[in-house]
């Protein structure tokens, strides 16, 4: 569509605080990332990981500096103008919240029902069992989401993200709580059903393994501030003294 | 102290942008009647049962209270005419909207505190749905509608509790006691018991949504949220009532 090196998400010294007592959050941070690359913010809980997400999503506002998403400041839209931009992103939440009152086909049906208005029945059934059988699950539409196993919800939360083929993927913490074998399908998935496609993937995580893997470019989050970005292989053999404590604690080094 | 006002008034100030946003979005397309008939099921039709049930015996309490009282003047013929006009202007209102809070303003509270503390509320929002589009604004309108329908049923009911008791147990004349209930009951009685209700079907509505909305931490906050958005509607309903009952005119002072 456009070329590969367009920034699609930019942060521009942004700050954060949620009480005048603490330390900020957010102190400053900066970051961009390219069209159809996977980045990957990684960092200790409680650095402003999801706090960062929440800003490119426009459920929070910045106290200063701009986040600029397809090169509109997230925080100047108004309601209508935000759900335009909105409607180009897929989100995978922490927790899932797949909607507990739907079952699984209509969780991943519901973003197509609201926003496709002139779709038929027929299609969106097809579209729905399409993106289920992506994500590797058959024959489980009628289940409740609390029916379900993490790893399944995860995969159901994948399918509804992907839903309105997104241009920008947000993964929040996608592999945490799960077993090494489901976390490795989840990233396995998230490669095929986004990466794949060129979808630009914008993903918090502490799982490194996987970050490294699979990211274009990776950054280390540090008392609310990018202490270090670069490419993965490039990180990985990094002397900064936080990046190697957190690759040693992650086994990676 | 100074930061408790603060606080309290921004808060105060952040409900009501919550709520006329709420109400605004009503108007905005996509419409979606198919949620608000759902509503108007739920807070309506769903409390017709024990709607029945309190109005019939708070009919009845008030003619047996009603008639040991005006018999010691020797006035028992009026019954009919207190109970009718207690219940069509207070407390088919009152009691319909403590029905309420009790039982929808809690639900909504606890089901919208429960979607926004699982990021369910997130999630609609990043899916380019306004959440106070797809909950709040729907409920809101039907309770309008649906508190002062079910008030008026309360009023049917409540009377013909009211007329067992007067009648049957009590022992006052049937004629006289639907005669003096028409004398002194006019339609105006019956308008002021009606925008009551639909005042105390917005407030109930717009506080538990609300308390709903800005829960946080986890299933203690939804709890705490449900639980306030009872006990805030049922006083804010009891104090308006008041002020409500002074500004709209009743039936004798219109004829």
């Amino acid at each position: 569509m456009t070329n590969k090196n367009e920034t699609i998400i930019e942060f521009v010294d942004v700050w954060k605080k949620f009480s005048a007592f603490d330390n900020p959050t957010l102190a400053g941070i900066s970051l961009q990332v390219k069209k159809g690359h996977v980045y990957t913010l990684l960092g200790f809980s409680g650095t402003g990981k999801s706090v960062s997400i929440k800003h490119a999503l426009g459920l929070m506002k910045a106290d200063s500096g701009k986040v600029i998403v397809k090169g509109k400041d997230v925080a100047n839209l108004n309601d209508k103008e935000l759900q335009e931009l909105r409607k180009s992103y897929g989100m995978l939440f922490q927790d899932i919240a797949l909607f507990d009152s739907l079952n699984v086909f209509e969780n991943v049906a519901f973003p197509i029902r609201e926003h496709k208005k002139k779709w038929s029945e027929e299609q969106i059934t097809s579209r729905v069992k399409d993106l289920l059988n992506e994500v590797e699950l058959e024959g489980i539409f009628e289940k409740m989401p609390s029916e379900l196993s993490g790893g399944m919800r995860k995969r159901v939360g994948l399918a509804r993200a992907m839903a309105l083929e997104p241009e920008i993927l947000f993964c929040d913490e996608p592999t945490t709580g799960l077993d090494p074998v489901t976390a490795q399908k989840i990233d396995d998935l998230i490669y095929r059903t986004a990466i794949k496609r060129g979808v630009t993937v914008f993903m918090i995580s502490h799982d490194i393994r996987a970050a490294l893997k699979i990211s274009h470019r990776v950054a280390m989050l540090w008392k609310g501030k990018i202490l270090f970005e670069e490419t993965p292989e490039k990180f990985i053999i990094s002397e900064e003294k936080v990046v190697k404590e957190f690759l040693e604690s992650a086994g990676v080094l | 102290m100074k930061v408790a006002v603060i606080n309290y008034l921004h808060s105060f100030g952040a409900f009501i942008i919550f709520v006329y946003k709420s109400m605004l979005w009503f108007f905005i397309k996509p419409r979606r009647w198919r949620l608000f008939i759902d509503e108007l099921e739920f807070v309506g039709n769903q409390s017709l049962g024990i709607i029945i049930l309190t109005s019939a015996f708070t009919g009845a309490v008030l003619a047996f209270q009603g008639y040991l009282a005006l018999s010691l003047v020797g006035t028992e013929s009026l019954v009919g005419t207190s109970t009718c006009l207690s219940l069509v202007r207070e407390l088919a209102p009152v009691m319909t909207a403590i029905v309420v809070a009790g039982r929808a303003g809690a639900a909504m509270a606890a089901k919208i505190g429960i979607m926004r503390v699982s990021q369910q509320i997130d999630a609609l929002e990043v899916m380019a749905i306004s959440p106070k589009q797809y909950l709040v604004s729907p409920k809101i309108y039907a309770a309008i509608i649906a508190v002062p329908l079910l008030t008026a049923i309360f009023s049917l009911v409540g009377n013909l509790g009211g007329y067992i008791v007067g009648v049957l147990l009590c022992g006052i004349d049937s004629g006289i006691y639907i005669q003096k209930m028409r004398e002194f009951f006019f339609p105006m009685d019956l308008y002021h018991g009606l925008i009551k209700a639909a005042c105390f079907g917005f407030i109930i509505t717009s506080i538990s949504c609300y308390k709903g909305y800005v829960a946080k931490n986890g299933a203690e906050g939804v709890g705490s949220a449900t639980n306030e958005s009872v006990v805030y509607s049922i006083v804010v309903v009891l104090v308006v009532d008041y002020f409500l009952s002074v500004l709209i005119p009743t039936g004798v002072l219109t004829q």
